[in-house]
């Protein structure tokens, strides 16, 4: 009897094999990292532009706004994301299913300037991965991650007043360089929305009740914008101003809107820093 | 790949011979198989809002598979190969495609058994590991590894298994999913022990360790201008103890699982640990049976994959304590398990009246009460600042005997009994309470409650032929309103079955969406051979098996099923 129990406890004590098979995570589950001057309070952090040029006639591109909406939830605040219908696939019909238009005069230039060879593809900070700027989906996450990485070089702070009476927004841009850079540095304002219901192109067919999501609605300053401040240059310390109005037009949800700014070099046109702000708190 | 047509190859070469030969063959080898294809084609209906660009030409779909396996000797191997050509809507499409998801070669004695490929595996009641393969939910969470069953004395189990689950069709790639290793140790101590062999209590106990490894990925929060690096934990375990005790028609049995810090897509990376305990006590003799469960569970999805929100890559399974209904209109709302957090209860009584009673009758009466509730947790905030299931925090305290917003409730009674020789009566009665907001999703919808019946009739028409009537009835003042069903069913034995049916939601709030969804159908049985051909309009609602549910979206089209197995 005896050695029967024994032996059943040695065979269950071999489970003990498994034990390190377990992470236990102590507090702090967050850790703060290096984003500037090292972490804490007020450290600058950099926020990076995933945009992904697609259609609504494009049945792969659901799929690449997974895969964003998935950095989105790995990356947060840090990744701002841009859904841009331009191209082939996102001309509306007169008649059927896809008769919204989501196209922009905006979407249009950017995509006719970086010249898209296909849909969905994408841009991270507008910035050479492996030897492109136009990347296909699969590529993006390996992208963000190397610019989610970098020091931040500016900060951006977007202070949004919307009067829900006029539908009149005044934007409110703050930068500041926070090391001395050299070229000139344009910032552009955009206005995008969220919960969008509209028929999408799927691989399964069509999905009628199709969540659009971070959609280009329009420019505060057009394709390119404007120089930040007031020529642009990048001072450290330099704190610059800029600000704009504009009329949310009827058929928009500004409760699902929010403004994104962002900040690039004029000569390689490589984002540096990105910034998002809903319309209404 | 090359592996898996070697293996295809050898299981031609085996298969066909040893069929033929059976007789003759030492080791008495035995081929089994069975086969399955469900095709629907998909016709435009203005009325549910299907167009021809929604169809998108995908007119037809099919869904089918073919399982073979082999025994001989102490050897067993098996492969299943699948085809979603495209999937039937309402399958998860990723499945969109063909091929052998499924193949094992195994081999044991009475001491050892190991399994080589792929395999389903359950320890207890699941709520620690459970991989199984549900064809109408289109579930399929099996290993793809090995195991090895081992049972060194008499009363005495092991298992040990180490494997990667079905992700769709996609191979195992080091980031895609995490890799799965589990032990279970189980001790029936009557077995084990020659002194209490004779004892008329049985007890079995049973312990289990699972873990997962996955290669994390970085992610990151921005909080108040910080920039923070969540710490995630690349092997997550829980460990679990089980108890099974009977005496006669009683029998209790008790499990409890403790899944360890498991921050995930699902729980809004929270780093709490998870909590399961299902206790059930029942008593069974001739003529009744009595169930009452209990259970609690908290924060226990535990799936290999971190980032992933779909019905795929669940290790566990946490079992339902609602009743499983039968008929069609009772399944209008279907309760789904709520694996981040839920408490419930069950209580059954099925009772036989016994033939020559009162009650009874002549044939015996058949009484089967059933009472089912479950509640979320109260959810409380860990501290002032924080709010409840803030991610990167522990995300609240639940008080064990406290319980947060009624998710289900259902009280229903049948009665069963046969009148005079040809007759038989079904009656049934439900009313449910369903959070609609939770269970579903619906933000906002108001809770659903709802009375339904029906009434079934089956008459004998002579020693082959039968006619079944069916009438139900479902009646909501919310959700998509009140709604009837009517059946009738001939049956010629054994081969033939007919049956026209009507679903009216003459209730719907919206005029136009008070629609019929009618179907005919016929089937035709012959051996092991079954077809049947169906035509009609498909509701749209949850089709739930165990507490997994899918979405069926509404359809109208021909259904045709051919089954057959050997």
């Amino acid at each position: 009897m005896m050695k029967k129990i024994s032996k059943i406890i040695a065979l269950f004590a071999l489970s003990a094999l498994m034990i390190p098979s377990c992470d236990i995570v102590e507090e702090p589950y967050l850790v703060a990292i290096a984003g500037g001057n090292g972490p804490g309070p007020g450290d600058k952090v950099r926020k990076v532009l995933l945009e992904d040029y697609t259609g609504q006639k494009c049945l792969n591109c659901p799929e690449a706004a997974e895969i964003a909406h998935t950095l989105k939830t790995l990356y947060g605040e840090q990744l701002v994301l841009l859904t841009i219908h331009a191209g082939s696939y996102s001309t509306p019909d007169a008649t059927g299913d896809f008769t919204a238009d989501f196209r922009t005069q905006e979407g249009a230039e950017l995509n006719s300037f970086f010249g898209f060879p296909g849909y969905p593809m994408g841009m991270v900070n507008r910035t050479e991965f492996d030897g492109f700027r136009i990347l296909l989906k699969d590529s993006w996450e390996a992208a963000a991650a190397i610019q989610t990485d970098l020091e931040a070089q500016v900060e951006i702070i977007i202070t949004n007043t919307y009067n829900t009476g006029t539908s009149k927004l005044d934007c409110l841009l703050e930068t500041e360089f926070l090391k001395d850079m050299d070229g000139t540095y344009n910032i552009c304002v955009f206005i995008v929305e969220s919960g969008i219901i509209s028929p999408q192109e799927t691989e399964q067919g069509v999905n009628l009740t199709y969540e659009h999501n971070h959609v280009l609605r329009g420019s505060m300053n057009g394709t390119w914008g404007d120089v930040v401040g007031t020529d642009g240059q990048a001072i450290s310390g330099s704190a610059l101003t800029n600000s704009y109005s504009y009329t949310i037009p009827d058929g928009w949800n500004a409760d699902n809107c929010s403004v994104v700014a962002f900040v690039y070099n004029t000569t390689t046109n490589e984002v540096v820093q990105a910034e998002e702000k809903d319309l209404l708190p | 790949m090359i592996l898996k047509k070697f293996l295809i190859l050898i299981l031609l070469a085996l298969t066909l011979p040893a069929y033929i030969l059976a007789q003759e063959i030492p080791g008495n080898p035995t081929v089994h198989g069975n086969f399955q294809i469900d095709a629907q084609t998909y016709h435009p209906d203005e009325a549910l809002g299907i167009t021809d660009s929604v169809l998108q030409g995908k007119t037809m779909r099919l869904n089918g598979y073919g399982d073979i396996r082999f025994s001989m000797w102490r050897f067993n191997a098996g492969l299943r190969y699948e085809a979603y050509l495209p999937p039937l809507a309402g399958y998860d499409p990723n499945y969109q495609g063909q091929g052998i998801p499924y193949w094992f070669v195994e081999y044991g004695d009475e001491k050892l058994q190991i399994t080589a490929g792929h395999f389903y595996e359950q320890f207890g009641m699941g709520m620690i590991l459970r991989s199984y393969e549900q064809w109408d939910l289109g579930y399929d969470n099996s290993f793809n590894g090995l195991r090895v069953k081992y049972s060194p004395v008499s009363g005495l189990n092991f298992k040990a298994l180490i494997g990667v689950q079905r992700y769709y069709w996609e191979p195992f790639a080091d980031d895609n999913r995490g890799i799965v290793r589990g032990f279970d140790g189980e001790l029936m101590l009557n077995d084990a022990f020659n002194a209490l062999k004779e004892m008329k209590t049985r007890v079995i106990l049973g312990g289990s360790f699972v873990s997962k490894y996955e290669k994390m990925r970085t992610k990151t929060l921005i909080s108040d201008t910080i920039k923070y690096e969540y710490q995630l934990p690349a092997n997550v375990a829980s460990a679990g103890g089980r108890v099974s005790i009977s005496n006669g028609g009683f029998n209790f049995y008790t499990e409890y699982t403790h899944k360890f810090n498991n921050p995930t897509a699902f729980n809004n990376y929270i780093y709490k640990d998870g909590q399961a305990l299902l206790s059930s006590l029942s008593y069974s003799q001739k003529g009744l049976g009595v169930y009452i469960a209990a259970k609690r569970i908290d924060n226990m999805s535990y799936k290999s994959k971190m980032t992933e929100l779909n019905n795929v890559l669940d290790i566990n399974f946490i079992p339902p304590l609602t009743k499983q209904f039968v008929y069609s209109l009772e399944n209008v709302y279907p309760y789904a398990t709520q694996l981040n957090g839920e408490a419930a209860i069950q209580g059954q009584i099925i009772y036989t009246i016994p033939k020559g009673t009162k009650l009874g009758g002549k044939y015996g009466t058949k009484l089967e009460l059933n009472y089912s509730r479950v509640h979320g947790l109260d959810k409380q905030a860990i501290a002032d600042s924080i709010p409840v299931d803030s991610t990167g925090t522990l995300g609240y305290k639940a008080p064990w005997f406290k319980f947060g917003d009624l998710y289900y409730q259902s009280i229903s009674a049948s009665f069963e009994k046969k009148i005079g020789k040809k007759v038989k009566l079904n009656i049934e009665y439900i009313h449910i309470d369903y959070n609609i907001e939770v269970v579903e999703g619906h933000p906002g919808a108001e809770m659903v409650h709802a009375h339904e019946y029906n009434i079934e009739f089956t008459f004998k028409l002579s020693s082959t032929k039968s006619l079944r009537l069916e009438y139900e009835e479902l009646l909501t003042k919310q959700d998509r309103g009140n709604w009837a069903m009517l059946m009738v069913e001939f049956n010629v034995a054994p081969k033939w079955f007919f049956s026209i049916m009507d679903q009216y939601n003459y209730g719907n709030p919206d005029e136009d969406m008070r629609l019929h969804y009618y179907t005919a159908a016929v089937a035709f049985v012959q051996g092991p051979h079954r077809l049947s051909l169906a035509y009609g309009r498909q509701r749209e609602g949850l089709l739930c098996v165990g507490g997994v549910c899918r979405q069926v979206p509404a359809s109208n089209g021909f259904t045709l099923n051919i089954s057959t197995s050997f």
